[in-house]
């Protein structure tokens, strides 16, 4: 009999996937709202508690879906890293569902909000999975999953520019699920498993003793290239900017701050668990990564600068960011993947923030969207002001807030890489300044009141309604914000336990 | 305000861009053959006109690079996978690394272990049941995308639409085809017969959820052609719709979420395994959810309601 807190990866996964199927039968928008805020409270307290049981004793266990043990059925892997992802996302999904509130209701008809909620349930349920899963082709199932639910967040809005957007991102997905499918089914069918332990073991014979050298590769190159293009590694997040920018405000927080989250974590659990990262440098797959990292930082930074749209910079400034996760992992490191899974934190709940406030900002300035139509926009709601100016400081790198922490991690890992070093450091320093060249303006613009109106001309348009779920999540986003650039050394300790007991 | 003049000088371009002007590259709302139209009722400016045309051109010469493009891309990777196919492990061979404990056990001991001669169902829906439910939730998912995309409401249906749907429909009642009629009258019931016996004997032969329940959703597409929705919805209507889908989906998630919770606490399960054990009645719950998802297709691309 074990321990009862062991049974809660278990519990939250199948809470999550029960309530959103109940849900569908749901008449209430509203309730069906609360009701999923519920779930990701109760998700987020029960993998909190998890969490300090695990950094207590300082274990990770296996969890058998079943009566079968693994190789024969399915099984979960639970340690610190995992719980402490799982604790994130569910917090952030909530914090993006509550922020996101008022546009979602208005942008969404009533008789569909219901599925709406359908969806986001979904998500969360996968991103569980893929962060606890310990079976190659469950990760695929649950990919299926969130792929088809983020499509229809994406849709929910149901206007001609989200249809576009859909269908583009829904193709590119369907791209990297066809890649990845056919990655696991090669990797199946060289090594006769699919549980991620005994394909370490197999993969390890194989590396030995020489054979299947070329169809190796190409696995570790399609499950690369699978997973890069569903999160937005460079060349591939070309369906990114539509999607997020284009969607409403809850489900462009979801999914740039979970969504692509959830398929970076399955690909750091295969490359730690599966591949190991000196398969992986042998066969030279983590330059490609390294390279499609760096670049990700400059040219995603690049894009952001050029718009105008607010919520499309923030979804370029998302590309930069992802590269900078690839680029942890590129430089092939303990210390590299540490400091990404730490800017997997920091990017999962800053990017949701900065979007629920971009969000706030354009509602109540008219519904504007471009910057220029913004000015001075956070007078007139100073918490999602506030919001954005600390989103924005975290994201270039201030030190206090989250962004600098993992920087810093990523500059301290990059010194352990020697052919890289200069490199990396040049790029972190180059997209830092980049950062700031996209945020900084856009900070001023929402701060300073246009030209030629004074405080007659804000008070125009009418004061405009207080938004108090709005204001409790930004709150608690700034909050988060802080903790993970101040009190970020418990948040080390897990990720550092959890791949130690990967 | 800006004179010609001093508009070239760099600090106006600075600030105009930190004010969020478009000087750089005008890219917003930048979706290439995306809503170019102006909204019915608007007027066609001239700046508007001027920006669809390069947009057109913009279009124009992305796609016929990107043809060149993806044939290249298209090539270059089925050279890759052909190359790692010619290396992969000969097809049916014994010694093949698939050919391991695992589905040596499947085969093996898999009637003892599930209760159930078809090895197939014992293996997806008892051993390795946690991913038949996921892919089960991708089937229930997929169909309430499409409810999301194309149940009727007022953004996509224009009362017009309706008027004309509610004439077709009529004229359909009043002259229905007498051939499909009377086949269907005779065919159906062995449909659904078939379907039930697929259903139901999953765990002895081949067969199962899947297949017998596409075969309940294809006998239940056949009546809504032949008879007309008013007949179906005498019984099945929205709401049993809803009703049967989320109770198959439930009864597969309580099921096996308590095998699940009694295997890994190691707790006895009573769960007999002599009649199918836990695989009759979720082959069942399948069966309702792929029935259900392939009747909802058919019926919201139809007519956009159930």
């Amino acid at each position: 009999m074990r321990p009862f807190v062991e049974n809660f990866p278990f519990f939250c996964i199948f809470l999550a996937m029960a309530v959103g199927i109940l849900l569908s039968v749901s008449k209430d928008g509203r309730k069906a709202y609360w009701i999923s805020l519920a779930v990701t409270a109760v998700v987020a307290v029960l993998s909190a508690i998890l969490l300090g049981y695990l950094m207590e004793n300082d274990l990770s266990y296996t969890y058998a879906m079943g009566k079968f043990p693994a190789p024969f059925g399915n099984e979960l892997k639970v340690g610190p890293l995992q719980a402490l992802l799982s604790l994130t996302f569910s917090a952030v999904m909530g914090l993006s569902l509550l922020g996101g509130q008022t546009d979602l209701f208005a942008d969404v008809l009533p008789a569909k909000q219901n599925l709406y909620f359908v969806m986001s349930n979904l998500i969360l349920a996968s991103l569980l999975a893929l962060t606890y899963t310990n079976d190659l082709f469950t990760g695929y199932v649950f990919i299926e999953i969130s792929t088809i639910a983020a499509c229809a967040l994406v849709m929910a809005k149901d206007t001609g520019a989200n249809m576009m957007a859909t269908i583009r991102y829904l193709f590119m997905s369907l791209l990297g699920s066809g890649l990845f499918l056919i990655g696991v089914a090669l990797l199946y069918s060289i090594t006769g498993h699919l549980l991620m332990p005994n394909l370490h073991d197999s993969v390890a014979k194989l590396v030995e003793s020489g054979q299947y050298q070329l169809p190796l590769t190409v696995i570790i190159g399609l499950i690369t290239v699978g997973l890069g293009i569903k999160s937005a590694m460079f060349p591939f997040h070309m369906w990114l900017p539509d999607a997020h920018g284009s969607a409403t405000t809850a489900s462009s927080a979801i999914l740039s701050g979970l969504v692509l989250k959830g398929y970076i974590v399955l690909m750091m659990t295969l490359f730690v668990r599966v591949f190991t990262l000196n398969t992986l440098i042998e066969s030279g797959i983590i330059n490609v990564v390294l390279l499609f990292g760096l670049l990700g930082m400059v040219f995603g930074s690049l894009r952001a600068i050029q718009q105008t749209h607010i919520k499309r910079m923030l979804a370029y400034s998302s590309v930069a960011q992802v590269g900078y996760i690839f680029m942890g992992f590129g430089l092939g490191t303990e210390a590299g993947i540490a400091a990404s899974c730490l800017h997997i934190l920091v990017h999962a709940c800053t990017k949701p923030m900065l979007f629920c406030c971009a969000g706030r900002l354009g509602a109540v300035s008219g519904h504007h969207k471009n910057l220029a139509n913004m000015r001075g926009s956070a007078h007139k709601d100073v918490v999602a002001g506030i919001g954005f100016m600390v989103g924005a400081l975290s994201m270039i790198g201030i030190p206090l807030f989250g962004g600098f922490v993992s920087k810093l991690y990523f500059a301290n890992a990059s010194l352990l890489n020697s052919q890289a070093m200069a490199i990396t450091l040049l790029v972190i320093a180059v997209s830092t300044v980049l950062n700031a060249l996209y945020y900084i303006p856009a900070v001023l613009a929402i701060w300073s009141r246009p030209e030629g109106s004074s405080e007659h001309s804000c008070q125009a348009h009418g004061k405009p309604e207080r938004d108090v779920a709005f204001t409790v999540s930004a709150v608690c986003f700034i909050l988060l914000v802080f903790a993970l650039g101040v009190f970020y050394q418990p948040a080390i300790q897990a990720i550092e336990a959890g791949l130690r007991l990967m | 305000m800006n004179k010609p003049d001093e508009k070239k000088s760099r600090w106006t371009r600075f600030s105009a861009w930190v004010n969020g002007k478009s000087v750089i590259i005008p890219e917003e709302d930048l979706f290439p053959g995306g809503d170019l139209r102006p909204a019915p009722g608007k007027k066609c400016g001239r700046e508007f006109c001027r920006s669809a045309e390069r947009e057109g051109e913009r279009l124009y010469s992305f796609l016929s690079g990107y043809t060149f493009a993806a044939v290249v891309v298209g090539v270059i990777v089925i050279g890759i996978l052909m190359a790692t196919v010619m290396a992969l492990p000969r097809f049916g061979q014994p010694d093949n690394p698939t050919n391991n404990e695992v589905s040596q056990r499947y085969l093996e001991k898999g009637e003892e272990e599930t209760g159930a001669p078809n090895a197939v169902s014992g293996m997806i829906l008892n051993y390795r049941g946690f991913d038949t439910f996921g892919e089960s939730c991708v089937l229930f998912l997929a169909v309430s995308c499409v409810f999301m995309l194309l149940l009727r409401d007022e953004k996509n249906t224009h009362p017009k639409d309706l008027a004309q749907i509610a004439r077709e429909e009529a004229a359909d009642d009043s002259s229905r085809d007498v051939i499909l009629q009377q086949v269907s009258s005779m065919i159906i019931p062995f449909i659904f017969l078939f379907g039930i016996y697929t259903l139901l004997n999953g765990h002895l032969s081949p067969g199962g959820g899947f297949s017998g329940g596409s075969m309940l959703g294809g006998g239940l597409i056949l009546y809504v052609a032949a008879y007309g929705s008013r007949k179906i919805q005498r019984f099945f209507n929205g709401k049993v719709y809803n009703i049967a889908r989320v109770c198959g989906l439930m009864l597969y998630a309580i099921l096996f979420g308590y095998y699940i919770f009694t295997g890994a606490n190691g707790l006895p399960n009573h769960i007999p395994l002599s009649i199918g054990g836990l695989i009759l009645p979720i082959d069942v719950a399948v069966g309702l959810v792929v029935a259900c998802t392939m009747y909802g297709f058919y019926a919201m691309f139809t007519k956009g309601e159930l």
